[in-house]
């Protein structure tokens, strides 16, 4: 339960996250295009040949999505190919290679920073989709433990605001002759 | 019907427990095949400490 609440603050941080991204690494690896307007999409070159000029870049990985320019993910004058590493850890340390949308040519790669390193992270620890059948089934238990005392203690909670605890001492001293008045 | 237990003593288990999860969680993501498995080993820790804890109820 700590591990979702606490992923689950990660998560909700994403927006930011990736806005700092965008600000500051994405800004440096751009350096060279400042100023320059976004490049208008009938100007975009092709998706392919950004594919090949990331894949030279960054060889033997596996590419797990492509960011188009003016999104959150990329510049405004970039393809990001977003490479995965090649062991099941590094599988979700996504590297992305950034090209130049207009003429294909590749512009920089870097591994994202910590903070977003986090984020990646704290998905699948959030919604406990991974690691095969048992565990999902196993956090489905855990989770369901987790309701169960949350609805258990609601329902103490509400009882003993109703008949308060001079009702329940009473209950205990007479041996429990004498229930709580609804 | 108070017991003077210590609190590190209250907790200890439960401390345990907290690290057994976390670690069953973390190993998985690290790897597949036997990563796995030890990580299900270790996630059913806390799952069988509720149930024995549900078996031998104490008033």
């Amino acid at each position: 339960m700590t591990v979702v609440g606490a992923t689950g603050v990660i998560n909700a941080l994403a927006t930011p996250i990736i806005q700092v991204w965008q600000m500051s690494e994405l800004a440096e690896m751009t350096r060279a295009y400042d100023g320059k307007g976004a490049v208008p999409p009938d100007r975009y070159g092709s998706i392919d040949k950004a594919m090949a000029s990331a894949r030279a870049a960054i060889p033997g990985n596996n590419p797990q999505f492509i960011a188009f320019p003016g999104g959150a993910f990329s510049s405004k004058h970039h393809y990001a190919v977003f490479f995965q590493g090649d062991t099941p850890l590094t599988e979700r340390m996504l590297v992305p290679a950034l090209i130049d949308a207009e003429t294909g040519v590749f512009t920089d790669a870097r591994p994202m920073p910590w903070y977003a390193q986090a984020l990646l992270f704290s998905q699948p620890l959030h919604f406990g989709d991974y690691g095969g059948l048992p565990l999902k089934i196993l956090w489905a238990v855990l989770t369901l433990f987790t309701m169960i005392v949350l609805g258990s203690g609601l329902y103490l909670w509400l009882g003993k605001r109703r008949s308060g605890t001079d009702a329940l001492v009473r209950e205990v001293e007479t041996g429990g002759t004498l229930a709580p008045a609804e | 019907m108070t017991r003077r237990r210590g609190l590190r003593a209250v907790f200890a288990i439960p401390l345990l427990l907290a690290l057994a999860s976390i670690a069953g969680l973390i190993v998985a993501l690290t790897g597949d095949g036997v990563r796995d498995a030890a990580s299900w080993i270790a996630l059913a820790i806390p799952v069988f400490a509720v149930g024995w804890a549900m078996k031998t109820r104490r008033t």
